[in-house]
């Protein structure tokens, strides 16, 4: 159980990967008729209702979370262009509309998609009022915690006619997550601070994905008391609070003078995204690698 | 160079910037296509490329770049000081403050007239503050109390806007920073449509005012010996100019350098006389704007530089060349 | 209209006492700040038309604060203030600038400007501010350039003029405003012996030509040697006006100023002349 788990999503990708041929449901967008399931209506993080008369064939992710999703369900040949931040393989080749959060809007338009996926942040409003000025279906996100994983999974299986798919992948991230579950329970909890690094550390603080990620996977976040996503925090108290190892990303400096074991954890577990199993049971292993000999 | 050539120069690259700007863009399109979508033929996309976004951007740009120039002329001139600029009296300090507020509230998520609302509001009041605080100081608006004031009140919201930055997340940390440096991106024709209501005529105004604003670069007491109104002047080339940079500051955030170097850089070609000034300034600026969110938009296309960098890259050495051979001239 | 210190009634030579004095003062009190001290005490003078008319004093006696008020940029609080008998806060701006061309202590030069520009600003009162120049303002430039004396700097640059050629161009912007009176806060500080003639007799030949012209100074022998008539100001009250004879007397001189003088008779030109003793 504990080698298949991973080993079953790694399939599941390949599969999807693999095209669209072997979907059933591709075929009916030939049609006149609409596909099965279609017309599908679906709200977005903004509460807006956002109706589907078929899936949409030329798409435009912002959120790189989000195309890394669309590649997992198997619709990566319906995206017609990539932001500068997605470099994955299977799109590194489309042309790039430029960062997520500032696109250029001439480029994006020229590429006349029927969907474009956007970050809804705190400069939201004009991009989607463009899109909307400019008739392109849009859906806004905000991938913040694991139920945002999961909803956005099941969303954009909705709209691209992938139900079955998505489905099944957010079973596949449960079935791992209570497998790590299972694995840490009755362990005393890790205490841990993930940092960005630098002289001037900023700390995971409470409503952080990377939180939610460390509390499954048996850690304890020092810096629980922190009031927002993430914050800075001084040397001072990385000294003073009982900190079993500092986690920080790979590549990333620890913060100078402090001498505390530090552990390198993969960047995923700070992107939500498909790849939300395999990075928290990736941090279980670091943090209790008795659990998983 | 004589007034009208310079005048004619520039209107020249005003107009070259312009059909720049809507010929080039980060999307490779020929120019017979351009004309195509300029003439309503070809596909509906480039259509709406073309008068949709390139249009409505350039002509913002030369309605804030313009409209920052001009402003930045008229408070050189109240304030007698060359370093003074349309941000002097704490209306950037305001505005960002206004716009970052909003995005910590999540509110610029309701609507889209969010933003620039509470920019505008912010800036507003820096100016309302400002004037207050140096008119309960001397009711005549010295120049030098109403210039602390300004820092002072300026000072204040940078620290509201650092606080406010302090306890939010980094997406409002980087989206508030790329306000900050300002941006084009938001041009559509409503933007251009508020925007030149708040510049066409406050330019008009502000060009009535030009033979006065000469006298009150001289002092204000000459100025009054000379029969102008000072107090009236004072009141209505501040709170106009004020208005003009605010409704800029709105529509794009914050562009520095285009307020400060293209009055000094027509001064130096063309002398003090506002007259001249103001309206060359007016074109100056605007062409300078196009042609900088031309480059914004293209250089590094389709990813976008923040104008902000490009004002300062391109006008300070063209801005020291126009000085060195000023100080020549005044010298030898 | 009788003045408070000398009794002698105000008469300009060549003319008669029914004519109206072009600027004058009653009872008046100003201060700068409304709870702040009183910086003119009930002065009373008059500026007969058409002579030069000097007002002395030591140094915060209130000579610049009379200026002021005597060209409207600062209300009295008390008693009143008059140009050719009318009060001060019936004149709109431009008209009273076609009256007095003013010539204030210090201006600012931030920007760059030609001698042109600035003595073609002395058009103002009577452009406003939209009315391009005509022939007529180029010839009052002209000429007001020619009487100082500087129609060769017109092309130059403000900032590259001596001290005196500075005053002579500001002196010739309150010419080209064409007015009855000019009005001027020490216009000869600063300056050489050469430079402070010139300027003197350019308003000798002024006030000649049938400008009245009051003048601010803090030279008494000159002004002993130039003016017609003038007041002494001291701690805001007026010491004494009237004639230089009258005016410069030892006793009074030494009381305003603290310090032992003589004043006898200028060997050359025969006005009083003050020496400092001690």
């Amino acid at each position: 159980m504990r080698r298949i788990l991973p080993g079953l999503s790694a399939a599941l990708v390949a599969l999807a990967c693999s095209g669209e041929a072997p979907d059933p449901q591709a075929k009916a967008t030939n049609s006149d008729q609409p596909p099965d399931g279609f017309p599908v209506v679906v709200v977005d993080a903004t509460g807006a209702e956002h109706r589907f008369e078929r899936p949409p064939s030329k798409i435009i992710s912002l959120v790189p979370s989000a195309t890394e999703t669309l590649l997992v369900l198997g619709v990566g040949a319906r995206l017609v262009a990539r932001t500068d931040f997605d470099t994955a393989a299977a799109v590194v080749h489309l042309p790039s509309v430029g960062g997520g959060l500032d696109p250029s809007l001439e480029v994006l338009v020229v590429h006349e998609p029927d969907l474009v996926i956007h970050f809804l942040g705190p400069n939201s409003a004009g991009t989607a009022s463009r899109f909307a000025e400019f008739g392109i279906p849009n859906l806004a996100i905000r991938p913040d915690g694991i139920d945002d994983v999961r909803m956005i999974m099941r969303l954009l299986g909705r709209v691209t006619g992938k139900v079955a798919l998505a489905d099944s992948l957010v079973g596949t991230i449960d079935a791992t997550l209570v497998h790590v579950a299972e694995a840490v329970r009755g362990l005393p909890p890790v205490r841990v601070a993930f940092l960005l690094g630098g002289a001037a550390p900023y700390a995971a603080g409470p409503g952080s994905y990377v939180h939610q990620l460390l509390t499954l996977a048996g850690g304890q976040n020092v810096f629980a008391d922190l009031g927002h996503l993430y914050a800075q925090v001084s040397l001072e108290s990385l000294v003073v609070r009982e900190i079993d190892f500092l986690l920080l990303p790979e590549g990333a400096e620890p913060p100078p003078g402090i001498d505390r074991p530090v552990r390198f954890v993969p960047e995923s577990i700070q992107f939500p995204g498909p790849r939300l199993g395999e990075a928290t049971l990736a941090l279980a292993k670091i943090l209790h690698p008795e659990a998983f000999r | 160079m004589s007034r009208r050539a310079l005048a004619v120069l520039l209107l020249a690259i005003a107009v070259a910037g312009l059909l720049a700007g809507v010929f080039l863009g980060p999307e490779p399109l020929s120019w017979s296509v351009v004309v195509d979508a300029l003439l309503g033929r070809g596909s509906s996309t480039l259509h709406r490329v073309v008068w949709d976004i390139r249009l409505p951007r350039v002509i913002l740009a030369l309605l804030v770049g313009g409209g920052l120039a001009m402003a930045g002329t008229v408070f050189q001139a109240l304030l007698r000081n060359p370093l003074a600029e349309p941000y002097i009296l704490g209306i950037s300090g305001g505005a960002a403050t206004g716009a970052v507020s909003v995005m910590a509230l999540g509110l610029v998520s309701l609507t889209s007239w969010a933003l620039p609302a509470a920019s505008f509001a912010g800036a507003l009041l820096a100016i309302l503050l400002v004037f207050r605080v140096a008119s309960a100081a001397d009711a005549r608006l010295d120049v030098g109390v109403l210039l602390l004031a300004g820092v002072v009140v300026g000072a204040f919201f940078v620290a509201i806007l650092s606080l406010i930055l302090a306890l939010s997340d980094a997406e409002t940390v980087r989206s508030a920073v790329l306000w900050t440096m300002g941006s084009l991106r938001g041009a559509t024709w409503r933007t251009v449509l508020v925007v030149g209501t708040y510049t066409v005529p406050t330019t008009l105004a502000l060009l009535g005012l030009a033979r006065s604003l000469n006298l009150m670069a001289i002092g204000e007491e000459t100025a009054s010996y000379l029969g102008a109104d000072v107090e009236r002047v004072k009141k209505m080339a501040y709170g106009v100019a004020s208005m003009v940079t605010a409704a800029g500051v709105a529509a794009t955030g914050v562009i520095g350098f285009v307020g400060l170097i293209v009055p000094h850089g027509v001064r130096l070609l063309i002398g003090s006389d506002n007259r001249a000034l103001l309206p060359i300034s007016f074109v100056a600026g605007g062409a300078f704007l196009t042609l900088a969110d031309l480059v914004a938009r293209t250089a590094l296309a389709p990813a976008e530089l923040p104008i902000g960098v490009i004002t300062a890259l391109v006008g300070v050495p063209l801005f020291l060349v126009l000085l060195r051979r000023m100080v020549r001239r005044q010298i030898g | 209209m009788a003045s408070a210190a000398s009794g002698r009634p105000p008469e300009a030579p060549g003319s008669t006492s029914r004519a109206v004095a072009a600027f004058s003062t009653e009872s008046l009190t100003a201060r700068y700040d409304a709870t702040g001290p009183d910086v003119l005490k009930n002065v009373t003078m008059a500026v007969p038309a058409g002579t030069l008319y000097a007002v002395l004093g030591p140094n915060g006696s209130g000579k610049s604060t009379l200026m002021r008020v005597l060209m409207g940029t600062l209300r009295p609080i008390h008693g009143s203030a008059r140009i050719a008998g009318r009060e001060l806060r019936d004149w709109d701006r431009r008209e009273l600038a076609r009256q007095v061309g003013a010539v204030a202590q210090s201006e600012d030069q931030p920007f760059p400007m030609t001698v042109r520009e600035l003595v073609s600003m002395g058009r103002y009162p009577h452009l406003g501010p939209l009315r391009p120049e005509g022939d007529e303002d180029r010839a009052a430039v002209n000429e007001a350039l020619e009487r100082c004396d500087a129609a060769q700097l017109s092309s130059r640059y403000v900032s590259t003029l001596s001290g005196g050629e500075f005053q002579r161009i500001r002196i010739a912007r309150a010419l080209a405003q064409k007015p009855r009176a000019l009005a001027l806060d020490e216009p000869t500080a600063s300056l050489d012996l050469r430079h402070e003639m010139s300027i003197l007799q350019l308003l000798r030949e002024s006030a000649d030509s049938g400008l009245t012209v009051l003048l601010i100074t803090h030279h008494l022998n000159l002004a002993a040697r130039f003016a017609d008539q003038m007041l002494l100001l001291s701690e805001g009250r007026v010491a004494a006006q009237g004639s230089p004879e009258e005016v410069l007397r030892e006793g009074v001189l030494e009381e305003v100023y603290g310090w032992p003088v003589s004043v006898r008779p200028d060997p050359v030109s025969g006005a009083p002349s003050v020496t400092p003793l001690g």
